[in-house]
């Protein structure tokens, strides 16, 4: 070969392999698309499979099935009636659906059955939104409402559909002996509903349609957790019965993960505040509750099990939030973690995680007087907020901490909560590395509101008080373009000089800004030295490649050189949560949200060291339940941080990075077997073992310790203070985040409960933060 | 109005910076929906056939082909499509299954080695500049071909998360949602496969 051969390096390779994606298909075949529709089945679910779950061998089961679809057919029964008697009620509203079909109209279809003809779901809106004629969609929505009983209430609230999949007698409300059948019914209730509400066509200048989708995946929901507490030991099939019931479990998590998603799904266009129900227009109050009624107890988070009698929904965990009080923000949810059989599975596997951004923007949604979403809510990144005061290790990385006490929140017997922490070693702020914080500030437009960039610009002026004299500080500004402001320096007049003349300017050019910083880092990247971008944002890029992926390669590139990211977010209108966490993933660095000028302070100078100086990397922890002392686990939280049980000792696995001083608590609830009572210090319970690189001898390394019954108090009341925090903060987060697990939680109860233990952290300003933010969310809930 | 940088943004087949929420779409198809599904076929087969086409080493017809049989699958696996992977991506896995069952498969299709060193990959765009030799655009060709080689030659678990990266044009998040694991997990993934390419490769150049 003439030509020298070039070597294959990892350089190379990734290289050539970047190069494979840009190899431009040519365009397929013109009759493809026609030939792949073509082969469309006219049933996408036929009819065989139907029942995922055949629920009639066992008579227990039949009992949880019976059980689940009378409060199922009561639920429907009841709210057909309500509806029938509000049709009766209002003669003039009747009249009104005579109005033009520009008027929003309702879309109810409470049917569904084998012999039911299956009109196509599509909603009226996702079918305006995808590329199909406009004449099309509209005769499409027609032939919906049509088939649906006739639409009697002029405003548009969400309906419900039951699953076209689901054999269920036709529950209308003049057959009231359905009941009867219900013994022998295959599938009990499965509501995966696509919620359709469509917008008032109120003229030009409209926004645009946007599925209301609240709860549109719905959740089939198979025993109840109240028959849980039946024991079928002695059955030789209960073993088969609980493998399902894990299956189950999954499945609902699943499904709950979708449901969260297809929240997100809901985006207000609207830059200004909405009001609830974004696409409807304001109906009278008691339409209003009596139309919504139904639809929260099918919700699908709430609704698993048996759903409660339609009575007003406890505080809390079914109350939905309000919806989008500020425009187009971005989240993700990731579900809720089941109760897991320790003879399933012993093994729980996880990621650290010591973001807290999670927390900061829940506060921000409540201090400005909403509940936050959903999908907000990360339990994980709430908890790992406080100070639970676990003291530092003498030797070593870390220090491990474990105790039980019994739940105050569970309902069942036996239920204890368990909380382990990891509490990271120290290093003073004399002895870290020095470091070189190049600052990629976002000056677009949008950062001038709610005066962003000045909280920005007070918070790089309290870092500069902290800063030690062999400490660097460059400064790249994005607006419409990236420039650097100012190039490296530990000149603090300069700097300060630097910081004032930020302002905000034009379009939003992110990835110009990251693209510069880096170029800037890696260019001074030298062993010996903490090398960081910190991307100072409000998540939103408009302008350059605004797709994540290009910015992600260059911020791998630049963990390859040993930089890190971390990301702070600022602002809510417009605020995009996921990308902000997603960055600094990737960028193995540290992501918070900063809500107050207080935050910046617990950031940039209390926590700077920790910040800065990483201790461990690849950091996850493993616990392995005893599963004669526990029944089952269930882990709160770190839903997106799950770690396969077998990849624990495969140290390609990535996980969390910790940062000097870090604490690291997960809480679990367990169920103890039978016959073990908190006391016994010879009982072993569960062994949690934690795996990390060690930044101190670069090498993976492994520390475990071991929870006996002797670590559980005898009442929750008697169990540490660090205990009932967790304990508090974890319940108040599964409220917020409405997980199924929290569904009966009373967010008065826990506000009084901390309102208490507060005064066991006395001097904690974070505490008394949080017990008023309860306040303010126990105010806020509907109840 | 401005334009959010969402993860969503890579939507399938849509031009870019149009914000296209397929939840909607999907919702409608797992409802049973088959205007659904043809609006999702419509949006998502380039990027399959595109996917397939690299896949195949440039072979039009056979991508073609092979798309076709990924819908056809999809269409009776749906009932595993539970809406939580983005619904491109779970294409893209059964694409890939397809594609490697062709692979598998004895057919009068001229076996993948081949087809390769007679020239059919597309030019590498890297080094396709115009001052390249014509020398050089064929080593710039070998390489890609070795290189895919070798990708499929990993073992199942990088395999598929390289080629559905690179080949497959997926996000590293979208993957970490069909794989179950997190996105970082499959950086590492990509790494540990990188190593390893280059590893097997300067091992083959000598």
């Amino acid at each position: 070969m003439s030509h020298p051969q070039r070597q294959w390096n990892e350089e190379e390779v990734t290289r050539q392999l970047d190069a494979v994606r840009g190899i431009e298909a040519p365009e397929p075949p013109a009759d493809l698309l026609a030939r792949i529709q073509g082969e469309i089945p006219g049933d996408l679910f036929p009819p065989e499979q139907e029942v995922w779950i055949a629920p009639r061998r066992f008579p227990h089961q039949r009992r949880w099935f019976a059980a689940a679809a009378v409060a199922a057919l009561a639920v429907t029964g009841g709210w057909l009636a309500l509806r029938t008697m509000e049709t009766a009620q209002s003669p003039v509203e009747s009249l009104s659906t005579e109005r033009p079909p520009a008027e929003p109209r309702e879309e109810v279809v409470g049917q569904a059955g084998r012999g039911t003809p299956s009109a196509p779901v599509v909603s009226e809106s996702s079918v305006a939104d995808s590329p199909v004629a406009p004449g099309e969609a509209a005769s499409a929505g027609k032939v919906d409402q049509e088939e649906a009983p006739a639409p009697q209430v002029p405003a548009p609230v969400a309906s419900y559909r039951l699953s076209r999949r689901v054999p269920i007698p036709d529950p209308s409300p003049g057959e009231p002996e359905a009941v009867s059948e219900l013994n022998d019914m295959d599938v009990v209730f499965a509501l995966p509903e696509v919620q359709e509400a469509r917008r008032p066509d109120s003229g030009p200048g409209d926004q645009h349609g946007t599925l209301v989708g609240g709860n549109r995946d719905g959740v089939a929901a198979e025993y109840s957790q109240n028959a849980d507490t039946e024991r079928f030991s002695g059955n030789e099939e209960y073993s088969d019965l609980r493998r399902e019931r894990v299956e189950i479990e999954k499945k609902l998590k699943e499904l709950e993960g979708q449901a969260s998603a297809s929240r997100n799904s809901v985006r207000a266009k609207d830059e200004v505040p909405q009001p609830k129900r974004v696409n409807a227009p304001p109906p009278a109050r008691t339409q209003e509750s009596l139309a919504e009624e139904p639809m929260r107890q099918l919700s699908p988070v709430e609704s698993m099990p048996v759903p409660p009698p339609p009575a007003p929904p406890s505080t809390g965990g079914t109350a939905e939030p309000n919806d989008q009080p500020y425009g187009d923000v971005f989240f993700e949810g990731a579900g809720t973690n089941p109760f897991i059989d320790t003879e399933d599975d012993r093994l729980s596997t996880f990621g650290f995680d010591v973001d807290t951004g999670a927390y900061t923007v829940i506060r921000r949604y409540l201090s400005d007087g909403h509940l936050p979403p959903h999908d907000a809510v990360r339990v994980e990144e709430m908890i790992n907020y406080f100070d639970y005061g676990d003291r530092p290790p003498r030797r070593g990385d870390f220090a491990l901490y474990a105790e039980g006490a019994p739940s105050p929140f569970a309902h069942g017997e036996r239920y204890h909560l368990l909380r382990f922490a990891v509490q990271g070693r120290e290093v003073s702020a004399a002895a870290r590395k020095p470091a070189l914080l190049t600052f990629v500030v976002d000056v677009s437009g949008s950062m001038g509101r709610e005066d962003r960039l000045g909280l920005v610009k007070q918070s790089l002026g309290l870092l500069l008080s902290q800063l030690r004299r062999d400490d660097q500080v460059a400064l790249v500004v994005f607006g419409s373009h990236g420039r650097v402001l100012l190039p490296p320096t530990s000149d603090k007049v300069a700097i300060r000089q630097a910081i004032d003349r930020l302002q905000p300017e034009g379009a939003t050019n992110a990835e110009e800004g990251l693209v510069l910083g880096y170029e800037i880092a890696s260019r001074n990247a030298e062993r010996g030295i903490l090398n960081r971008v910190i991307l100072c944002s409000d998540g939103v890029a408009n302008v350059g490649n605004t797709g994540p992926d290009s910015i992600l390669r260059r911020i791998q590139r630049g963990t390859e050189q040993g930089i890190e990211l971390t990301t702070l977010g600022f602002g809510m209108g417009n605020y995009n949560d996921t990308l902000m966490e997603q960055l600094a993933d990737q960028g193995d660095g540290r992501y918070a949200y900063i809500d107050t000028l207080d935050e910046a302070h617990r950031i940039l100078v209390e926590e700077l060291t920790g910040t800065l100086q990483t201790i461990a990397s690849e950091a996850r922890a493993q616990v392995d339940f005893n599963p004669r002392v526990v029944e089952r686990y269930r882990l709160i939280g770190y839903e997106n941080r799950d770690i396969a049980d077998e990849r624990f000792r495969d140290d390609t696995v990535d996980a969390g990075e910790i940062g000097a001083g870090h604490n690291v608590t997960a809480l679990y609830e367990v169920k103890l077997a039978q016959g073990y009572e908190p006391g016994d210090g010879r009982q072993e319970v569960a062994t949690l073992h934690v795996r990390y690189r060690s930044h101190q001898t670069e090498r993976f390394e492994e520390v475990r310790r071991s929870v006996t019954l002797g670590d559980f108090a005898s009442r929750w009341e008697r169990a540490s203070a660090a205990l009932r925090l967790t304990s508090l903060v974890a319940e108040f987060g599964e409220i917020l985040k409405g997980s199924y697990w929290a569904r009966e939680g009373d967010l008065d109860e826990v506000f009084r409960r901390t309102q208490s233990l507060s005064a066991e952290f006395s001097g904690d300003r974070d505490v008394a933060d949080l017990v008023s933010l309860m306040g303010r969310a126990a105010s806020l809930a509907p109840r | 109005m401005q334009q959010v940088l969402t993860i969503e943004q890579q939507t399938d087949g849509a031009p870019r910076g149009v914000r296209i929420d397929d939840g909607d779409l999907v919702a409608a198809l797992l409802a049973g929906s088959r205007r659904a599904a043809e609006t999702l076929a419509e949006q998502t087969y380039r990027g399959v056939h595109g996917a397939l086409y690299r896949l195949c080493g440039g072979d039009g017809e056979l991508a073609a082909e092979l798309t076709q049989e990924t819908y056809r699958r999809a269409w009776s696996a749906l009932e595993s499509f539970r809406g939580k992977a983005r619904f491109s991506t779970w294409l893209y896995r059964i694409a890939y299954t397809t594609f490697l069952n062709h692979l598998r498969r004895p057919r009068p299709f001229v076996p993948l080695a081949e087809e390769i060193d007679a020239g059919a990959d597309p030019p590498d765009p890297a080094s396709s500049t115009p001052a390249a030799t014509g020398e050089e655009r064929l080593d710039a060709r070998r390489r890609t071909t070795r290189l895919r080689r070798a990708v499929l030659d990993l073992p199942d678990e990088l395999r598929f998360t390289v080629t559905a990266r690179y080949w497959g044009d997926q996000s590293a998040r979208d993957i970490a949602r069909t794989e179950g694991i997190t996105p970082t997990a499959v950086r590492k993934r990509l790494r540990k496969a990188s190593q390893l390419l280059a590893a097997t490769l300067q091992e083959e150049a000598r």
